[in-house]
């Protein structure tokens, strides 16, 4: 065979292949992606939850490549990034972070990471969900105790602010979780309806000191002292303790109500005007320089599908962000479209502009 | 040109075998200039590094500021100092910061005077097993005492299961729940067996001729204390106050877990909330504020020791103390009063984290609750004895903390070797000096300096970071504060005569060191690798950033616990922690047959 029958013959296949089934041009792309990461043998994930052992568990039973997943805060995370892609000694290929505006702002720009969408699944994926590529959806919700109230006892989020509840709100540190300011960032944005929310509860109109209902809900929730925390595993456990006459009430992930069995915890969800939780993305992005690139870049696939993104979706709370994928059927909503604005989104533009301000006003009237 | 060259080349040659004879004759001065160098890269390194952060913007400040990253700042001072927002980031915590250090400090000298008068200086009983009994709150992780606090004086702020005393019926009101005062006293037992030890040391180097002078002249007990042992202890006390005050300074974990309920923040936690939320120019400037108290301790601790060592003589030739004989109703109370503080400090922690480990369901104090569930596994949950990861993590410390600790052993006493040989030149006040800063600074400021200085290659110096050598190399630099000052005033005890003796009979300088100065050094040795093994063992906020995959210790996968929900397990690591650690102690005593006090020095 020369070279020339051989490029007619190859030419003549593509055409055949593009023509007729382009799935199986991507199936060989993807064939070809899964011999580059075997060849590579392990890959290194830094993630903002511990679920990912799990997640790298089920990866190496299908593919015998090893995932070294570390549980890390973002803060954490970064920093060793950008350290590791500075001085070129890099160990990480893989991270899963939650501080959008941070990635936009800083490790984009920056070239510590790289957006990666696989392309088998590009279509699946909502254009929103990926750049920077969002892979799960986690919620947050205000939960209260159920074995003290029948029902939530609390049907608007501005009664948190009255003395009622003072100290009597359990929720992560601002100071500390970025999610946090994200949410507070998104209430800004939906300040209008905050202030509506207000009127129609107590019949009157909000008296703003600040420039916006959403900051005016802010500045009187950190004056109300609500008790912080770093993690929210205590903080649900907190909630939910039987026995308590005068239980508070909590904002943690509805991922937490998977230990409602486990520790006997008495925990149910608020439904709130205008809003009864937040919705956090998680991204995934490809360290600059990562020593195993393509076991990255196949494992971020394997994210996006079901078994991949399994660990965090069987349980109630979370949601692939590739709509075909199913999540838990115990969820309020089956899915992330089916929860409408009744979740808190923030705009990372926003908060990367935004989260110094927010989070001096929050110190500043939490005393 | 070339006559000038001729002209100073003899001169040069000269004096460049001048010293290398006395080089040869004296190897303190080879010793000392290595380990300057050294010292001087891995101590002042990542201080500039410090400094550099608190002053240049980072990447984040710059989009939103204006300006490029790496830009030259005083944004992060002013913010720090001046801005509006100073009193809740700087101000409040450092007047907190203040009080609880000088509250704490002074607690934990009045508990280490006391106890170490007991236990040295009476007839109570169980005086041997208190002098171990007593360090064991230094032996446990911060943490664990604040823990053990909040478990049993919570109330309903932090809601949740009931604490112990709720169980009981009652309720404790804030103040003695959360903020200042636990804080206080959280951080003075975890300390005060530093100044037990050393007050133990130093009651015992006192030489007994002047009691016996006072008591011939027909002075009483409170005289001969108050007029006589007290004064003489006065420089172990400045000892005592340098090293507590450094540590209650930057302390974050204890402050953290009792002072958030009720929004009570020093300048430990500040910084760890501006490094946690991204914000590493202010968390510097805070470190460098920390640091420089340190520094004006150890600068008055150095000004003190020169003007009081001219009154102080310390012969260490007088017979052993005679014990006072306590009336039966003081042997009975002082008795009880030592061993209350054991029970509070000691094992009160060390129940409180059993007990919530035997405990199916947290805060059901009944008996049908009880179970060893948690330490065999159950339902497909890991046990502690189960635990895959608790074995390696368990591994991994012995590892990283015991070649650390022997590497800091060993450097300690060449420092000390170098400092009292050198004794008068520069080269001896900086190893001193230098060598015990890092003590002074805020471990988790010191950790990413660290990551960012050996994540390269430099120089002879692999990139470390990735492997164990790297926590191994931290630990040796954090912790060589113990070891050098063990070193250093046990040296000072070995004249050179001794060494003297030896070169004149031929003895090689290896020989020296291995027959006349080791075996002369033998207690502090064990100390300076005691001290920093049983630091290294507890180590959280320095190695949680440099760890990777594979390098996990007890301390880091107790943290994962927490992250996964498992509080049992944690709390069952710790456990370990404090278990481990203690038998490696009795065990190290036992074989050497010496004790901790020996070596640090008052």
């Amino acid at each position: 065979m020369n070279i020339r029958m051989c490029l007619a013959s190859f030419g003549l296949a593509a055409t055949v292949a593009s023509a007729t089934i382009p799935a199986q041009a991507q199936t060989a792309d993807i064939d070809k992606l899964i011999a580059a990461a075997k060849a590579e043998g392990s890959v290194v994930a830094y993630w903002m939850s511990a679920r990912i052992a799990n997640a790298g568990a089920g990866f190496a039973a299908k593919y015998g490549i090893k995932v070294l997943g570390t549980k890390m805060t973002d803060a954490e995370s970064t920093e060793k990034v950008v350290r590791e892609v500075e001085s070129g000694n890099v160990q990480v290929d893989i991270i899963g972070y939650d501080d959008g505006p941070r990635l936009i702002t800083e490790m984009i720009p920056g070239k510590y990471v790289e957006n990666y969408v696989p392309p088998g699944l590009k279509d699946a994926i909502p254009e929103a969900s990926r750049n920077p590529l969002i892979y799960l959806w986690q919620v947050s919700i205000f939960g209260y105790n159920t074995e003290r109230y029948d029902k939530c006892p609390i049907t608007n989020v501005w009664q948190l602010t009255e003395p009622k509840w003072a100290g009597k709100l359990h929720m992560f540190d601002p100071r500390l979780r970025s999610m946090q300011i994200q949410a507070f960032s998104a209430m800004e944005d939906r300040a209008d309806e905050l202030a509506a929310s207000y009127e129609k509860f107590y019949g009157k109109p909000l008296k703003l000191t600040q420039a916006n209902a959403g900051l005016e809900f802010i500045k009187r929730l950190a004056a109300s002292r609500p008790v912080l925390y770093n993690e929210d595993v205590e903080l649900a456990a907190n909630v939910g303790a039987r026995g308590q006459s005068d239980p508070p009430i909590g904002i943690y992930t509805l991922g937490r109500h998977r230990e409602i069995k486990e520790k006997n915890l008495a925990l149910g969800m608020c439904r709130l005007e205008p809003f009864q939780g937040i919705n956090q993305p998680t991204y995934i992005q490809i360290v600059a320089g990562a020593p195993h690139p393509n076991a990255a870049k196949l494992f971020a696939h394997y994210l996006l599908t079901q078994e991949g993104v399994s660990p965090w979706t069987k349980d109630v709370g979370a949601y692939s962000s590739n709509p075909t994928l199913s999540a838990n059927p115990d969820n309020p909503y089956p899915n992330v479209s089916a929860w409408g604005n009744s979740l808190l989104v923030s705009d990372n533009a926003h908060v990367a502009k935004r989260r110094q301000d927010l989070l001096d006003l929050w110190i500043a009237n939490n005393r | 040109m070339t006559t000038l060259v001729g002209a100073t080349r003899t001169p040069l040659r000269a004096r460049l075998r001048l010293f290398g004879s006395r080089l040869a004759c004296e190897p303190g001065h080879l010793i000392g200039v290595a380990l300057a160098i050294a010292l001087a890269y891995l101590v002042l390194a990542p201080m500039l590094a410090v400094l550099g952060s608190s002053t240049q913007l980072t990447r984040m400040d710059a989009a939103r500021l204006g300006g490029r990253h790496g830009d030259l700042t005083l944004a992060y001072f002013e913010r720090v100092f001046t801005s509006p927002m100073s009193d809740h980031i700087f101000w409040t915590p450092l007047a907190n910061t203040l009080s609880v250090a000088a509250m704490a400090t002074a607690l934990a000298v009045v508990f280490g005077v006391v106890l170490a008068a007991l236990v040295t200086s009476t007839n109570i009983w169980g005086r041997k097993a208190l002098g171990f009994l007593l360090i064991i709150p230094y032996m446990l992780p911060s943490q664990a005492i604040a823990t053990a606090w909040i478990t049993v004086f919570k109330n309903r702020r932090t809601a949740g299961p009931a604490g112990v005393l709720e169980a009981l019926g009652f309720s404790p009101p804030d103040w003695l729940a959360y903020g200042q005062f636990p804080i206080v006293i959280c951080l003075a037992l975890s300390y005060f067996p530093f100044a037990f030890l050393l007050f133990s040391n130093g009651l015992n180097k006192i030489d007994t001729q002047l009691e016996e002078a006072a008591v011939t002249l027909g002075a009483r007990t409170r005289t001969i204390w108050v007029r006589i042992l007290l004064p003489l202890l006065i420089p172990t006390t400045m000892s005592v106050l340098l090293l507590t005050v450094a540590r209650t300074l930057g302390t974050f974990a204890a402050p953290y877990v009792l002072g958030t309920p009720v929004g009570y923040t020093l300048l430990s936690t500040s910084l760890y909330s501006h490094l946690r939320s991204g914000a590493p120019g202010v968390a510097a400037v805070l470190a460098i504020v920390l640091a420089v108290f340190g520094i004006a301790m150890l600068a008055f601790d150095v000004w003190m020791v020169r003007n009081w060592q001219r009154f102080v003589t310390v012969g260490g030739k007088g017979d052993k103390r005679q014990r006072a004989k306590l009336r039966p109703m003081a042997r009975i109370t002082q008795t009880a009063l030592a061993w209350t503080v054991f029970l509070v400090a000691a094992l009160g922690p060390l129940l409180v984290m059993l007990q919530s480990t035997l405990l199916r369901e947290p805060g059901v104090f009944r008996l049908d609750n009880v179970s060893l569930a948690y330490w065999f596994g159950f339902a497909g949950q890991p046990g502690v004895f189960t635990s895959p990861e608790i074995f390696w993590a368990l591994f991994n410390s012995l590892t990283i903390a015991g070649t650390a600790a022997i590497i800091c052993g060993v450097l300690g006493l060449a420092v000390g070797y170098a400092v009292v040989r050198l004794q008068g030149s520069w080269l001896s006040g900086f190893l001193r000096q230098v060598s015990f800063l890092p003590y002074l600074m805020p471990g988790m400021a010191f950790a990413a300096a660290f990551l960012t200085l050996f994540a390269v290659r430099r120089g002879p110096i692999p990139a470390l970071y990735g492997s164990i050598s790297l926590l191994v190399l931290v630990m040796v630099v954090t912790y060589l504060p113990y070891a050098s000052r063990s070193g250093i005033s046990a040296m000072m005890q070995v004249g050179r005569e001794p060494e003297e003796a030896g070169v004149v009979l031929g003895a090689g300088f290896f020989a020296r060191m291995l027959r006349i100065i080791g075996p002369l050094q033998k207690t502090a040795l064990v100390t300076a690798i005691i001290l920093p093994f049983i630091s290294g063992m507890k180590e959280l906020s320095l190695v949680v950033m440099l760890v990777t995959p594979g390098t996990e210790m007890l301390t880091t996968q107790s943290l994962r616990f927490l992250d996964y929900g498992f509080t049992q397990l944690a709390n069952a690591t710790v456990l370990i922690i404090g278990i481990v650690v203690m038998l490696m102690v009795l065990l190290l005593q036992r074989v050497t047959k010496s004790n901790l006090a020996g070596g640090l020095g008052g």
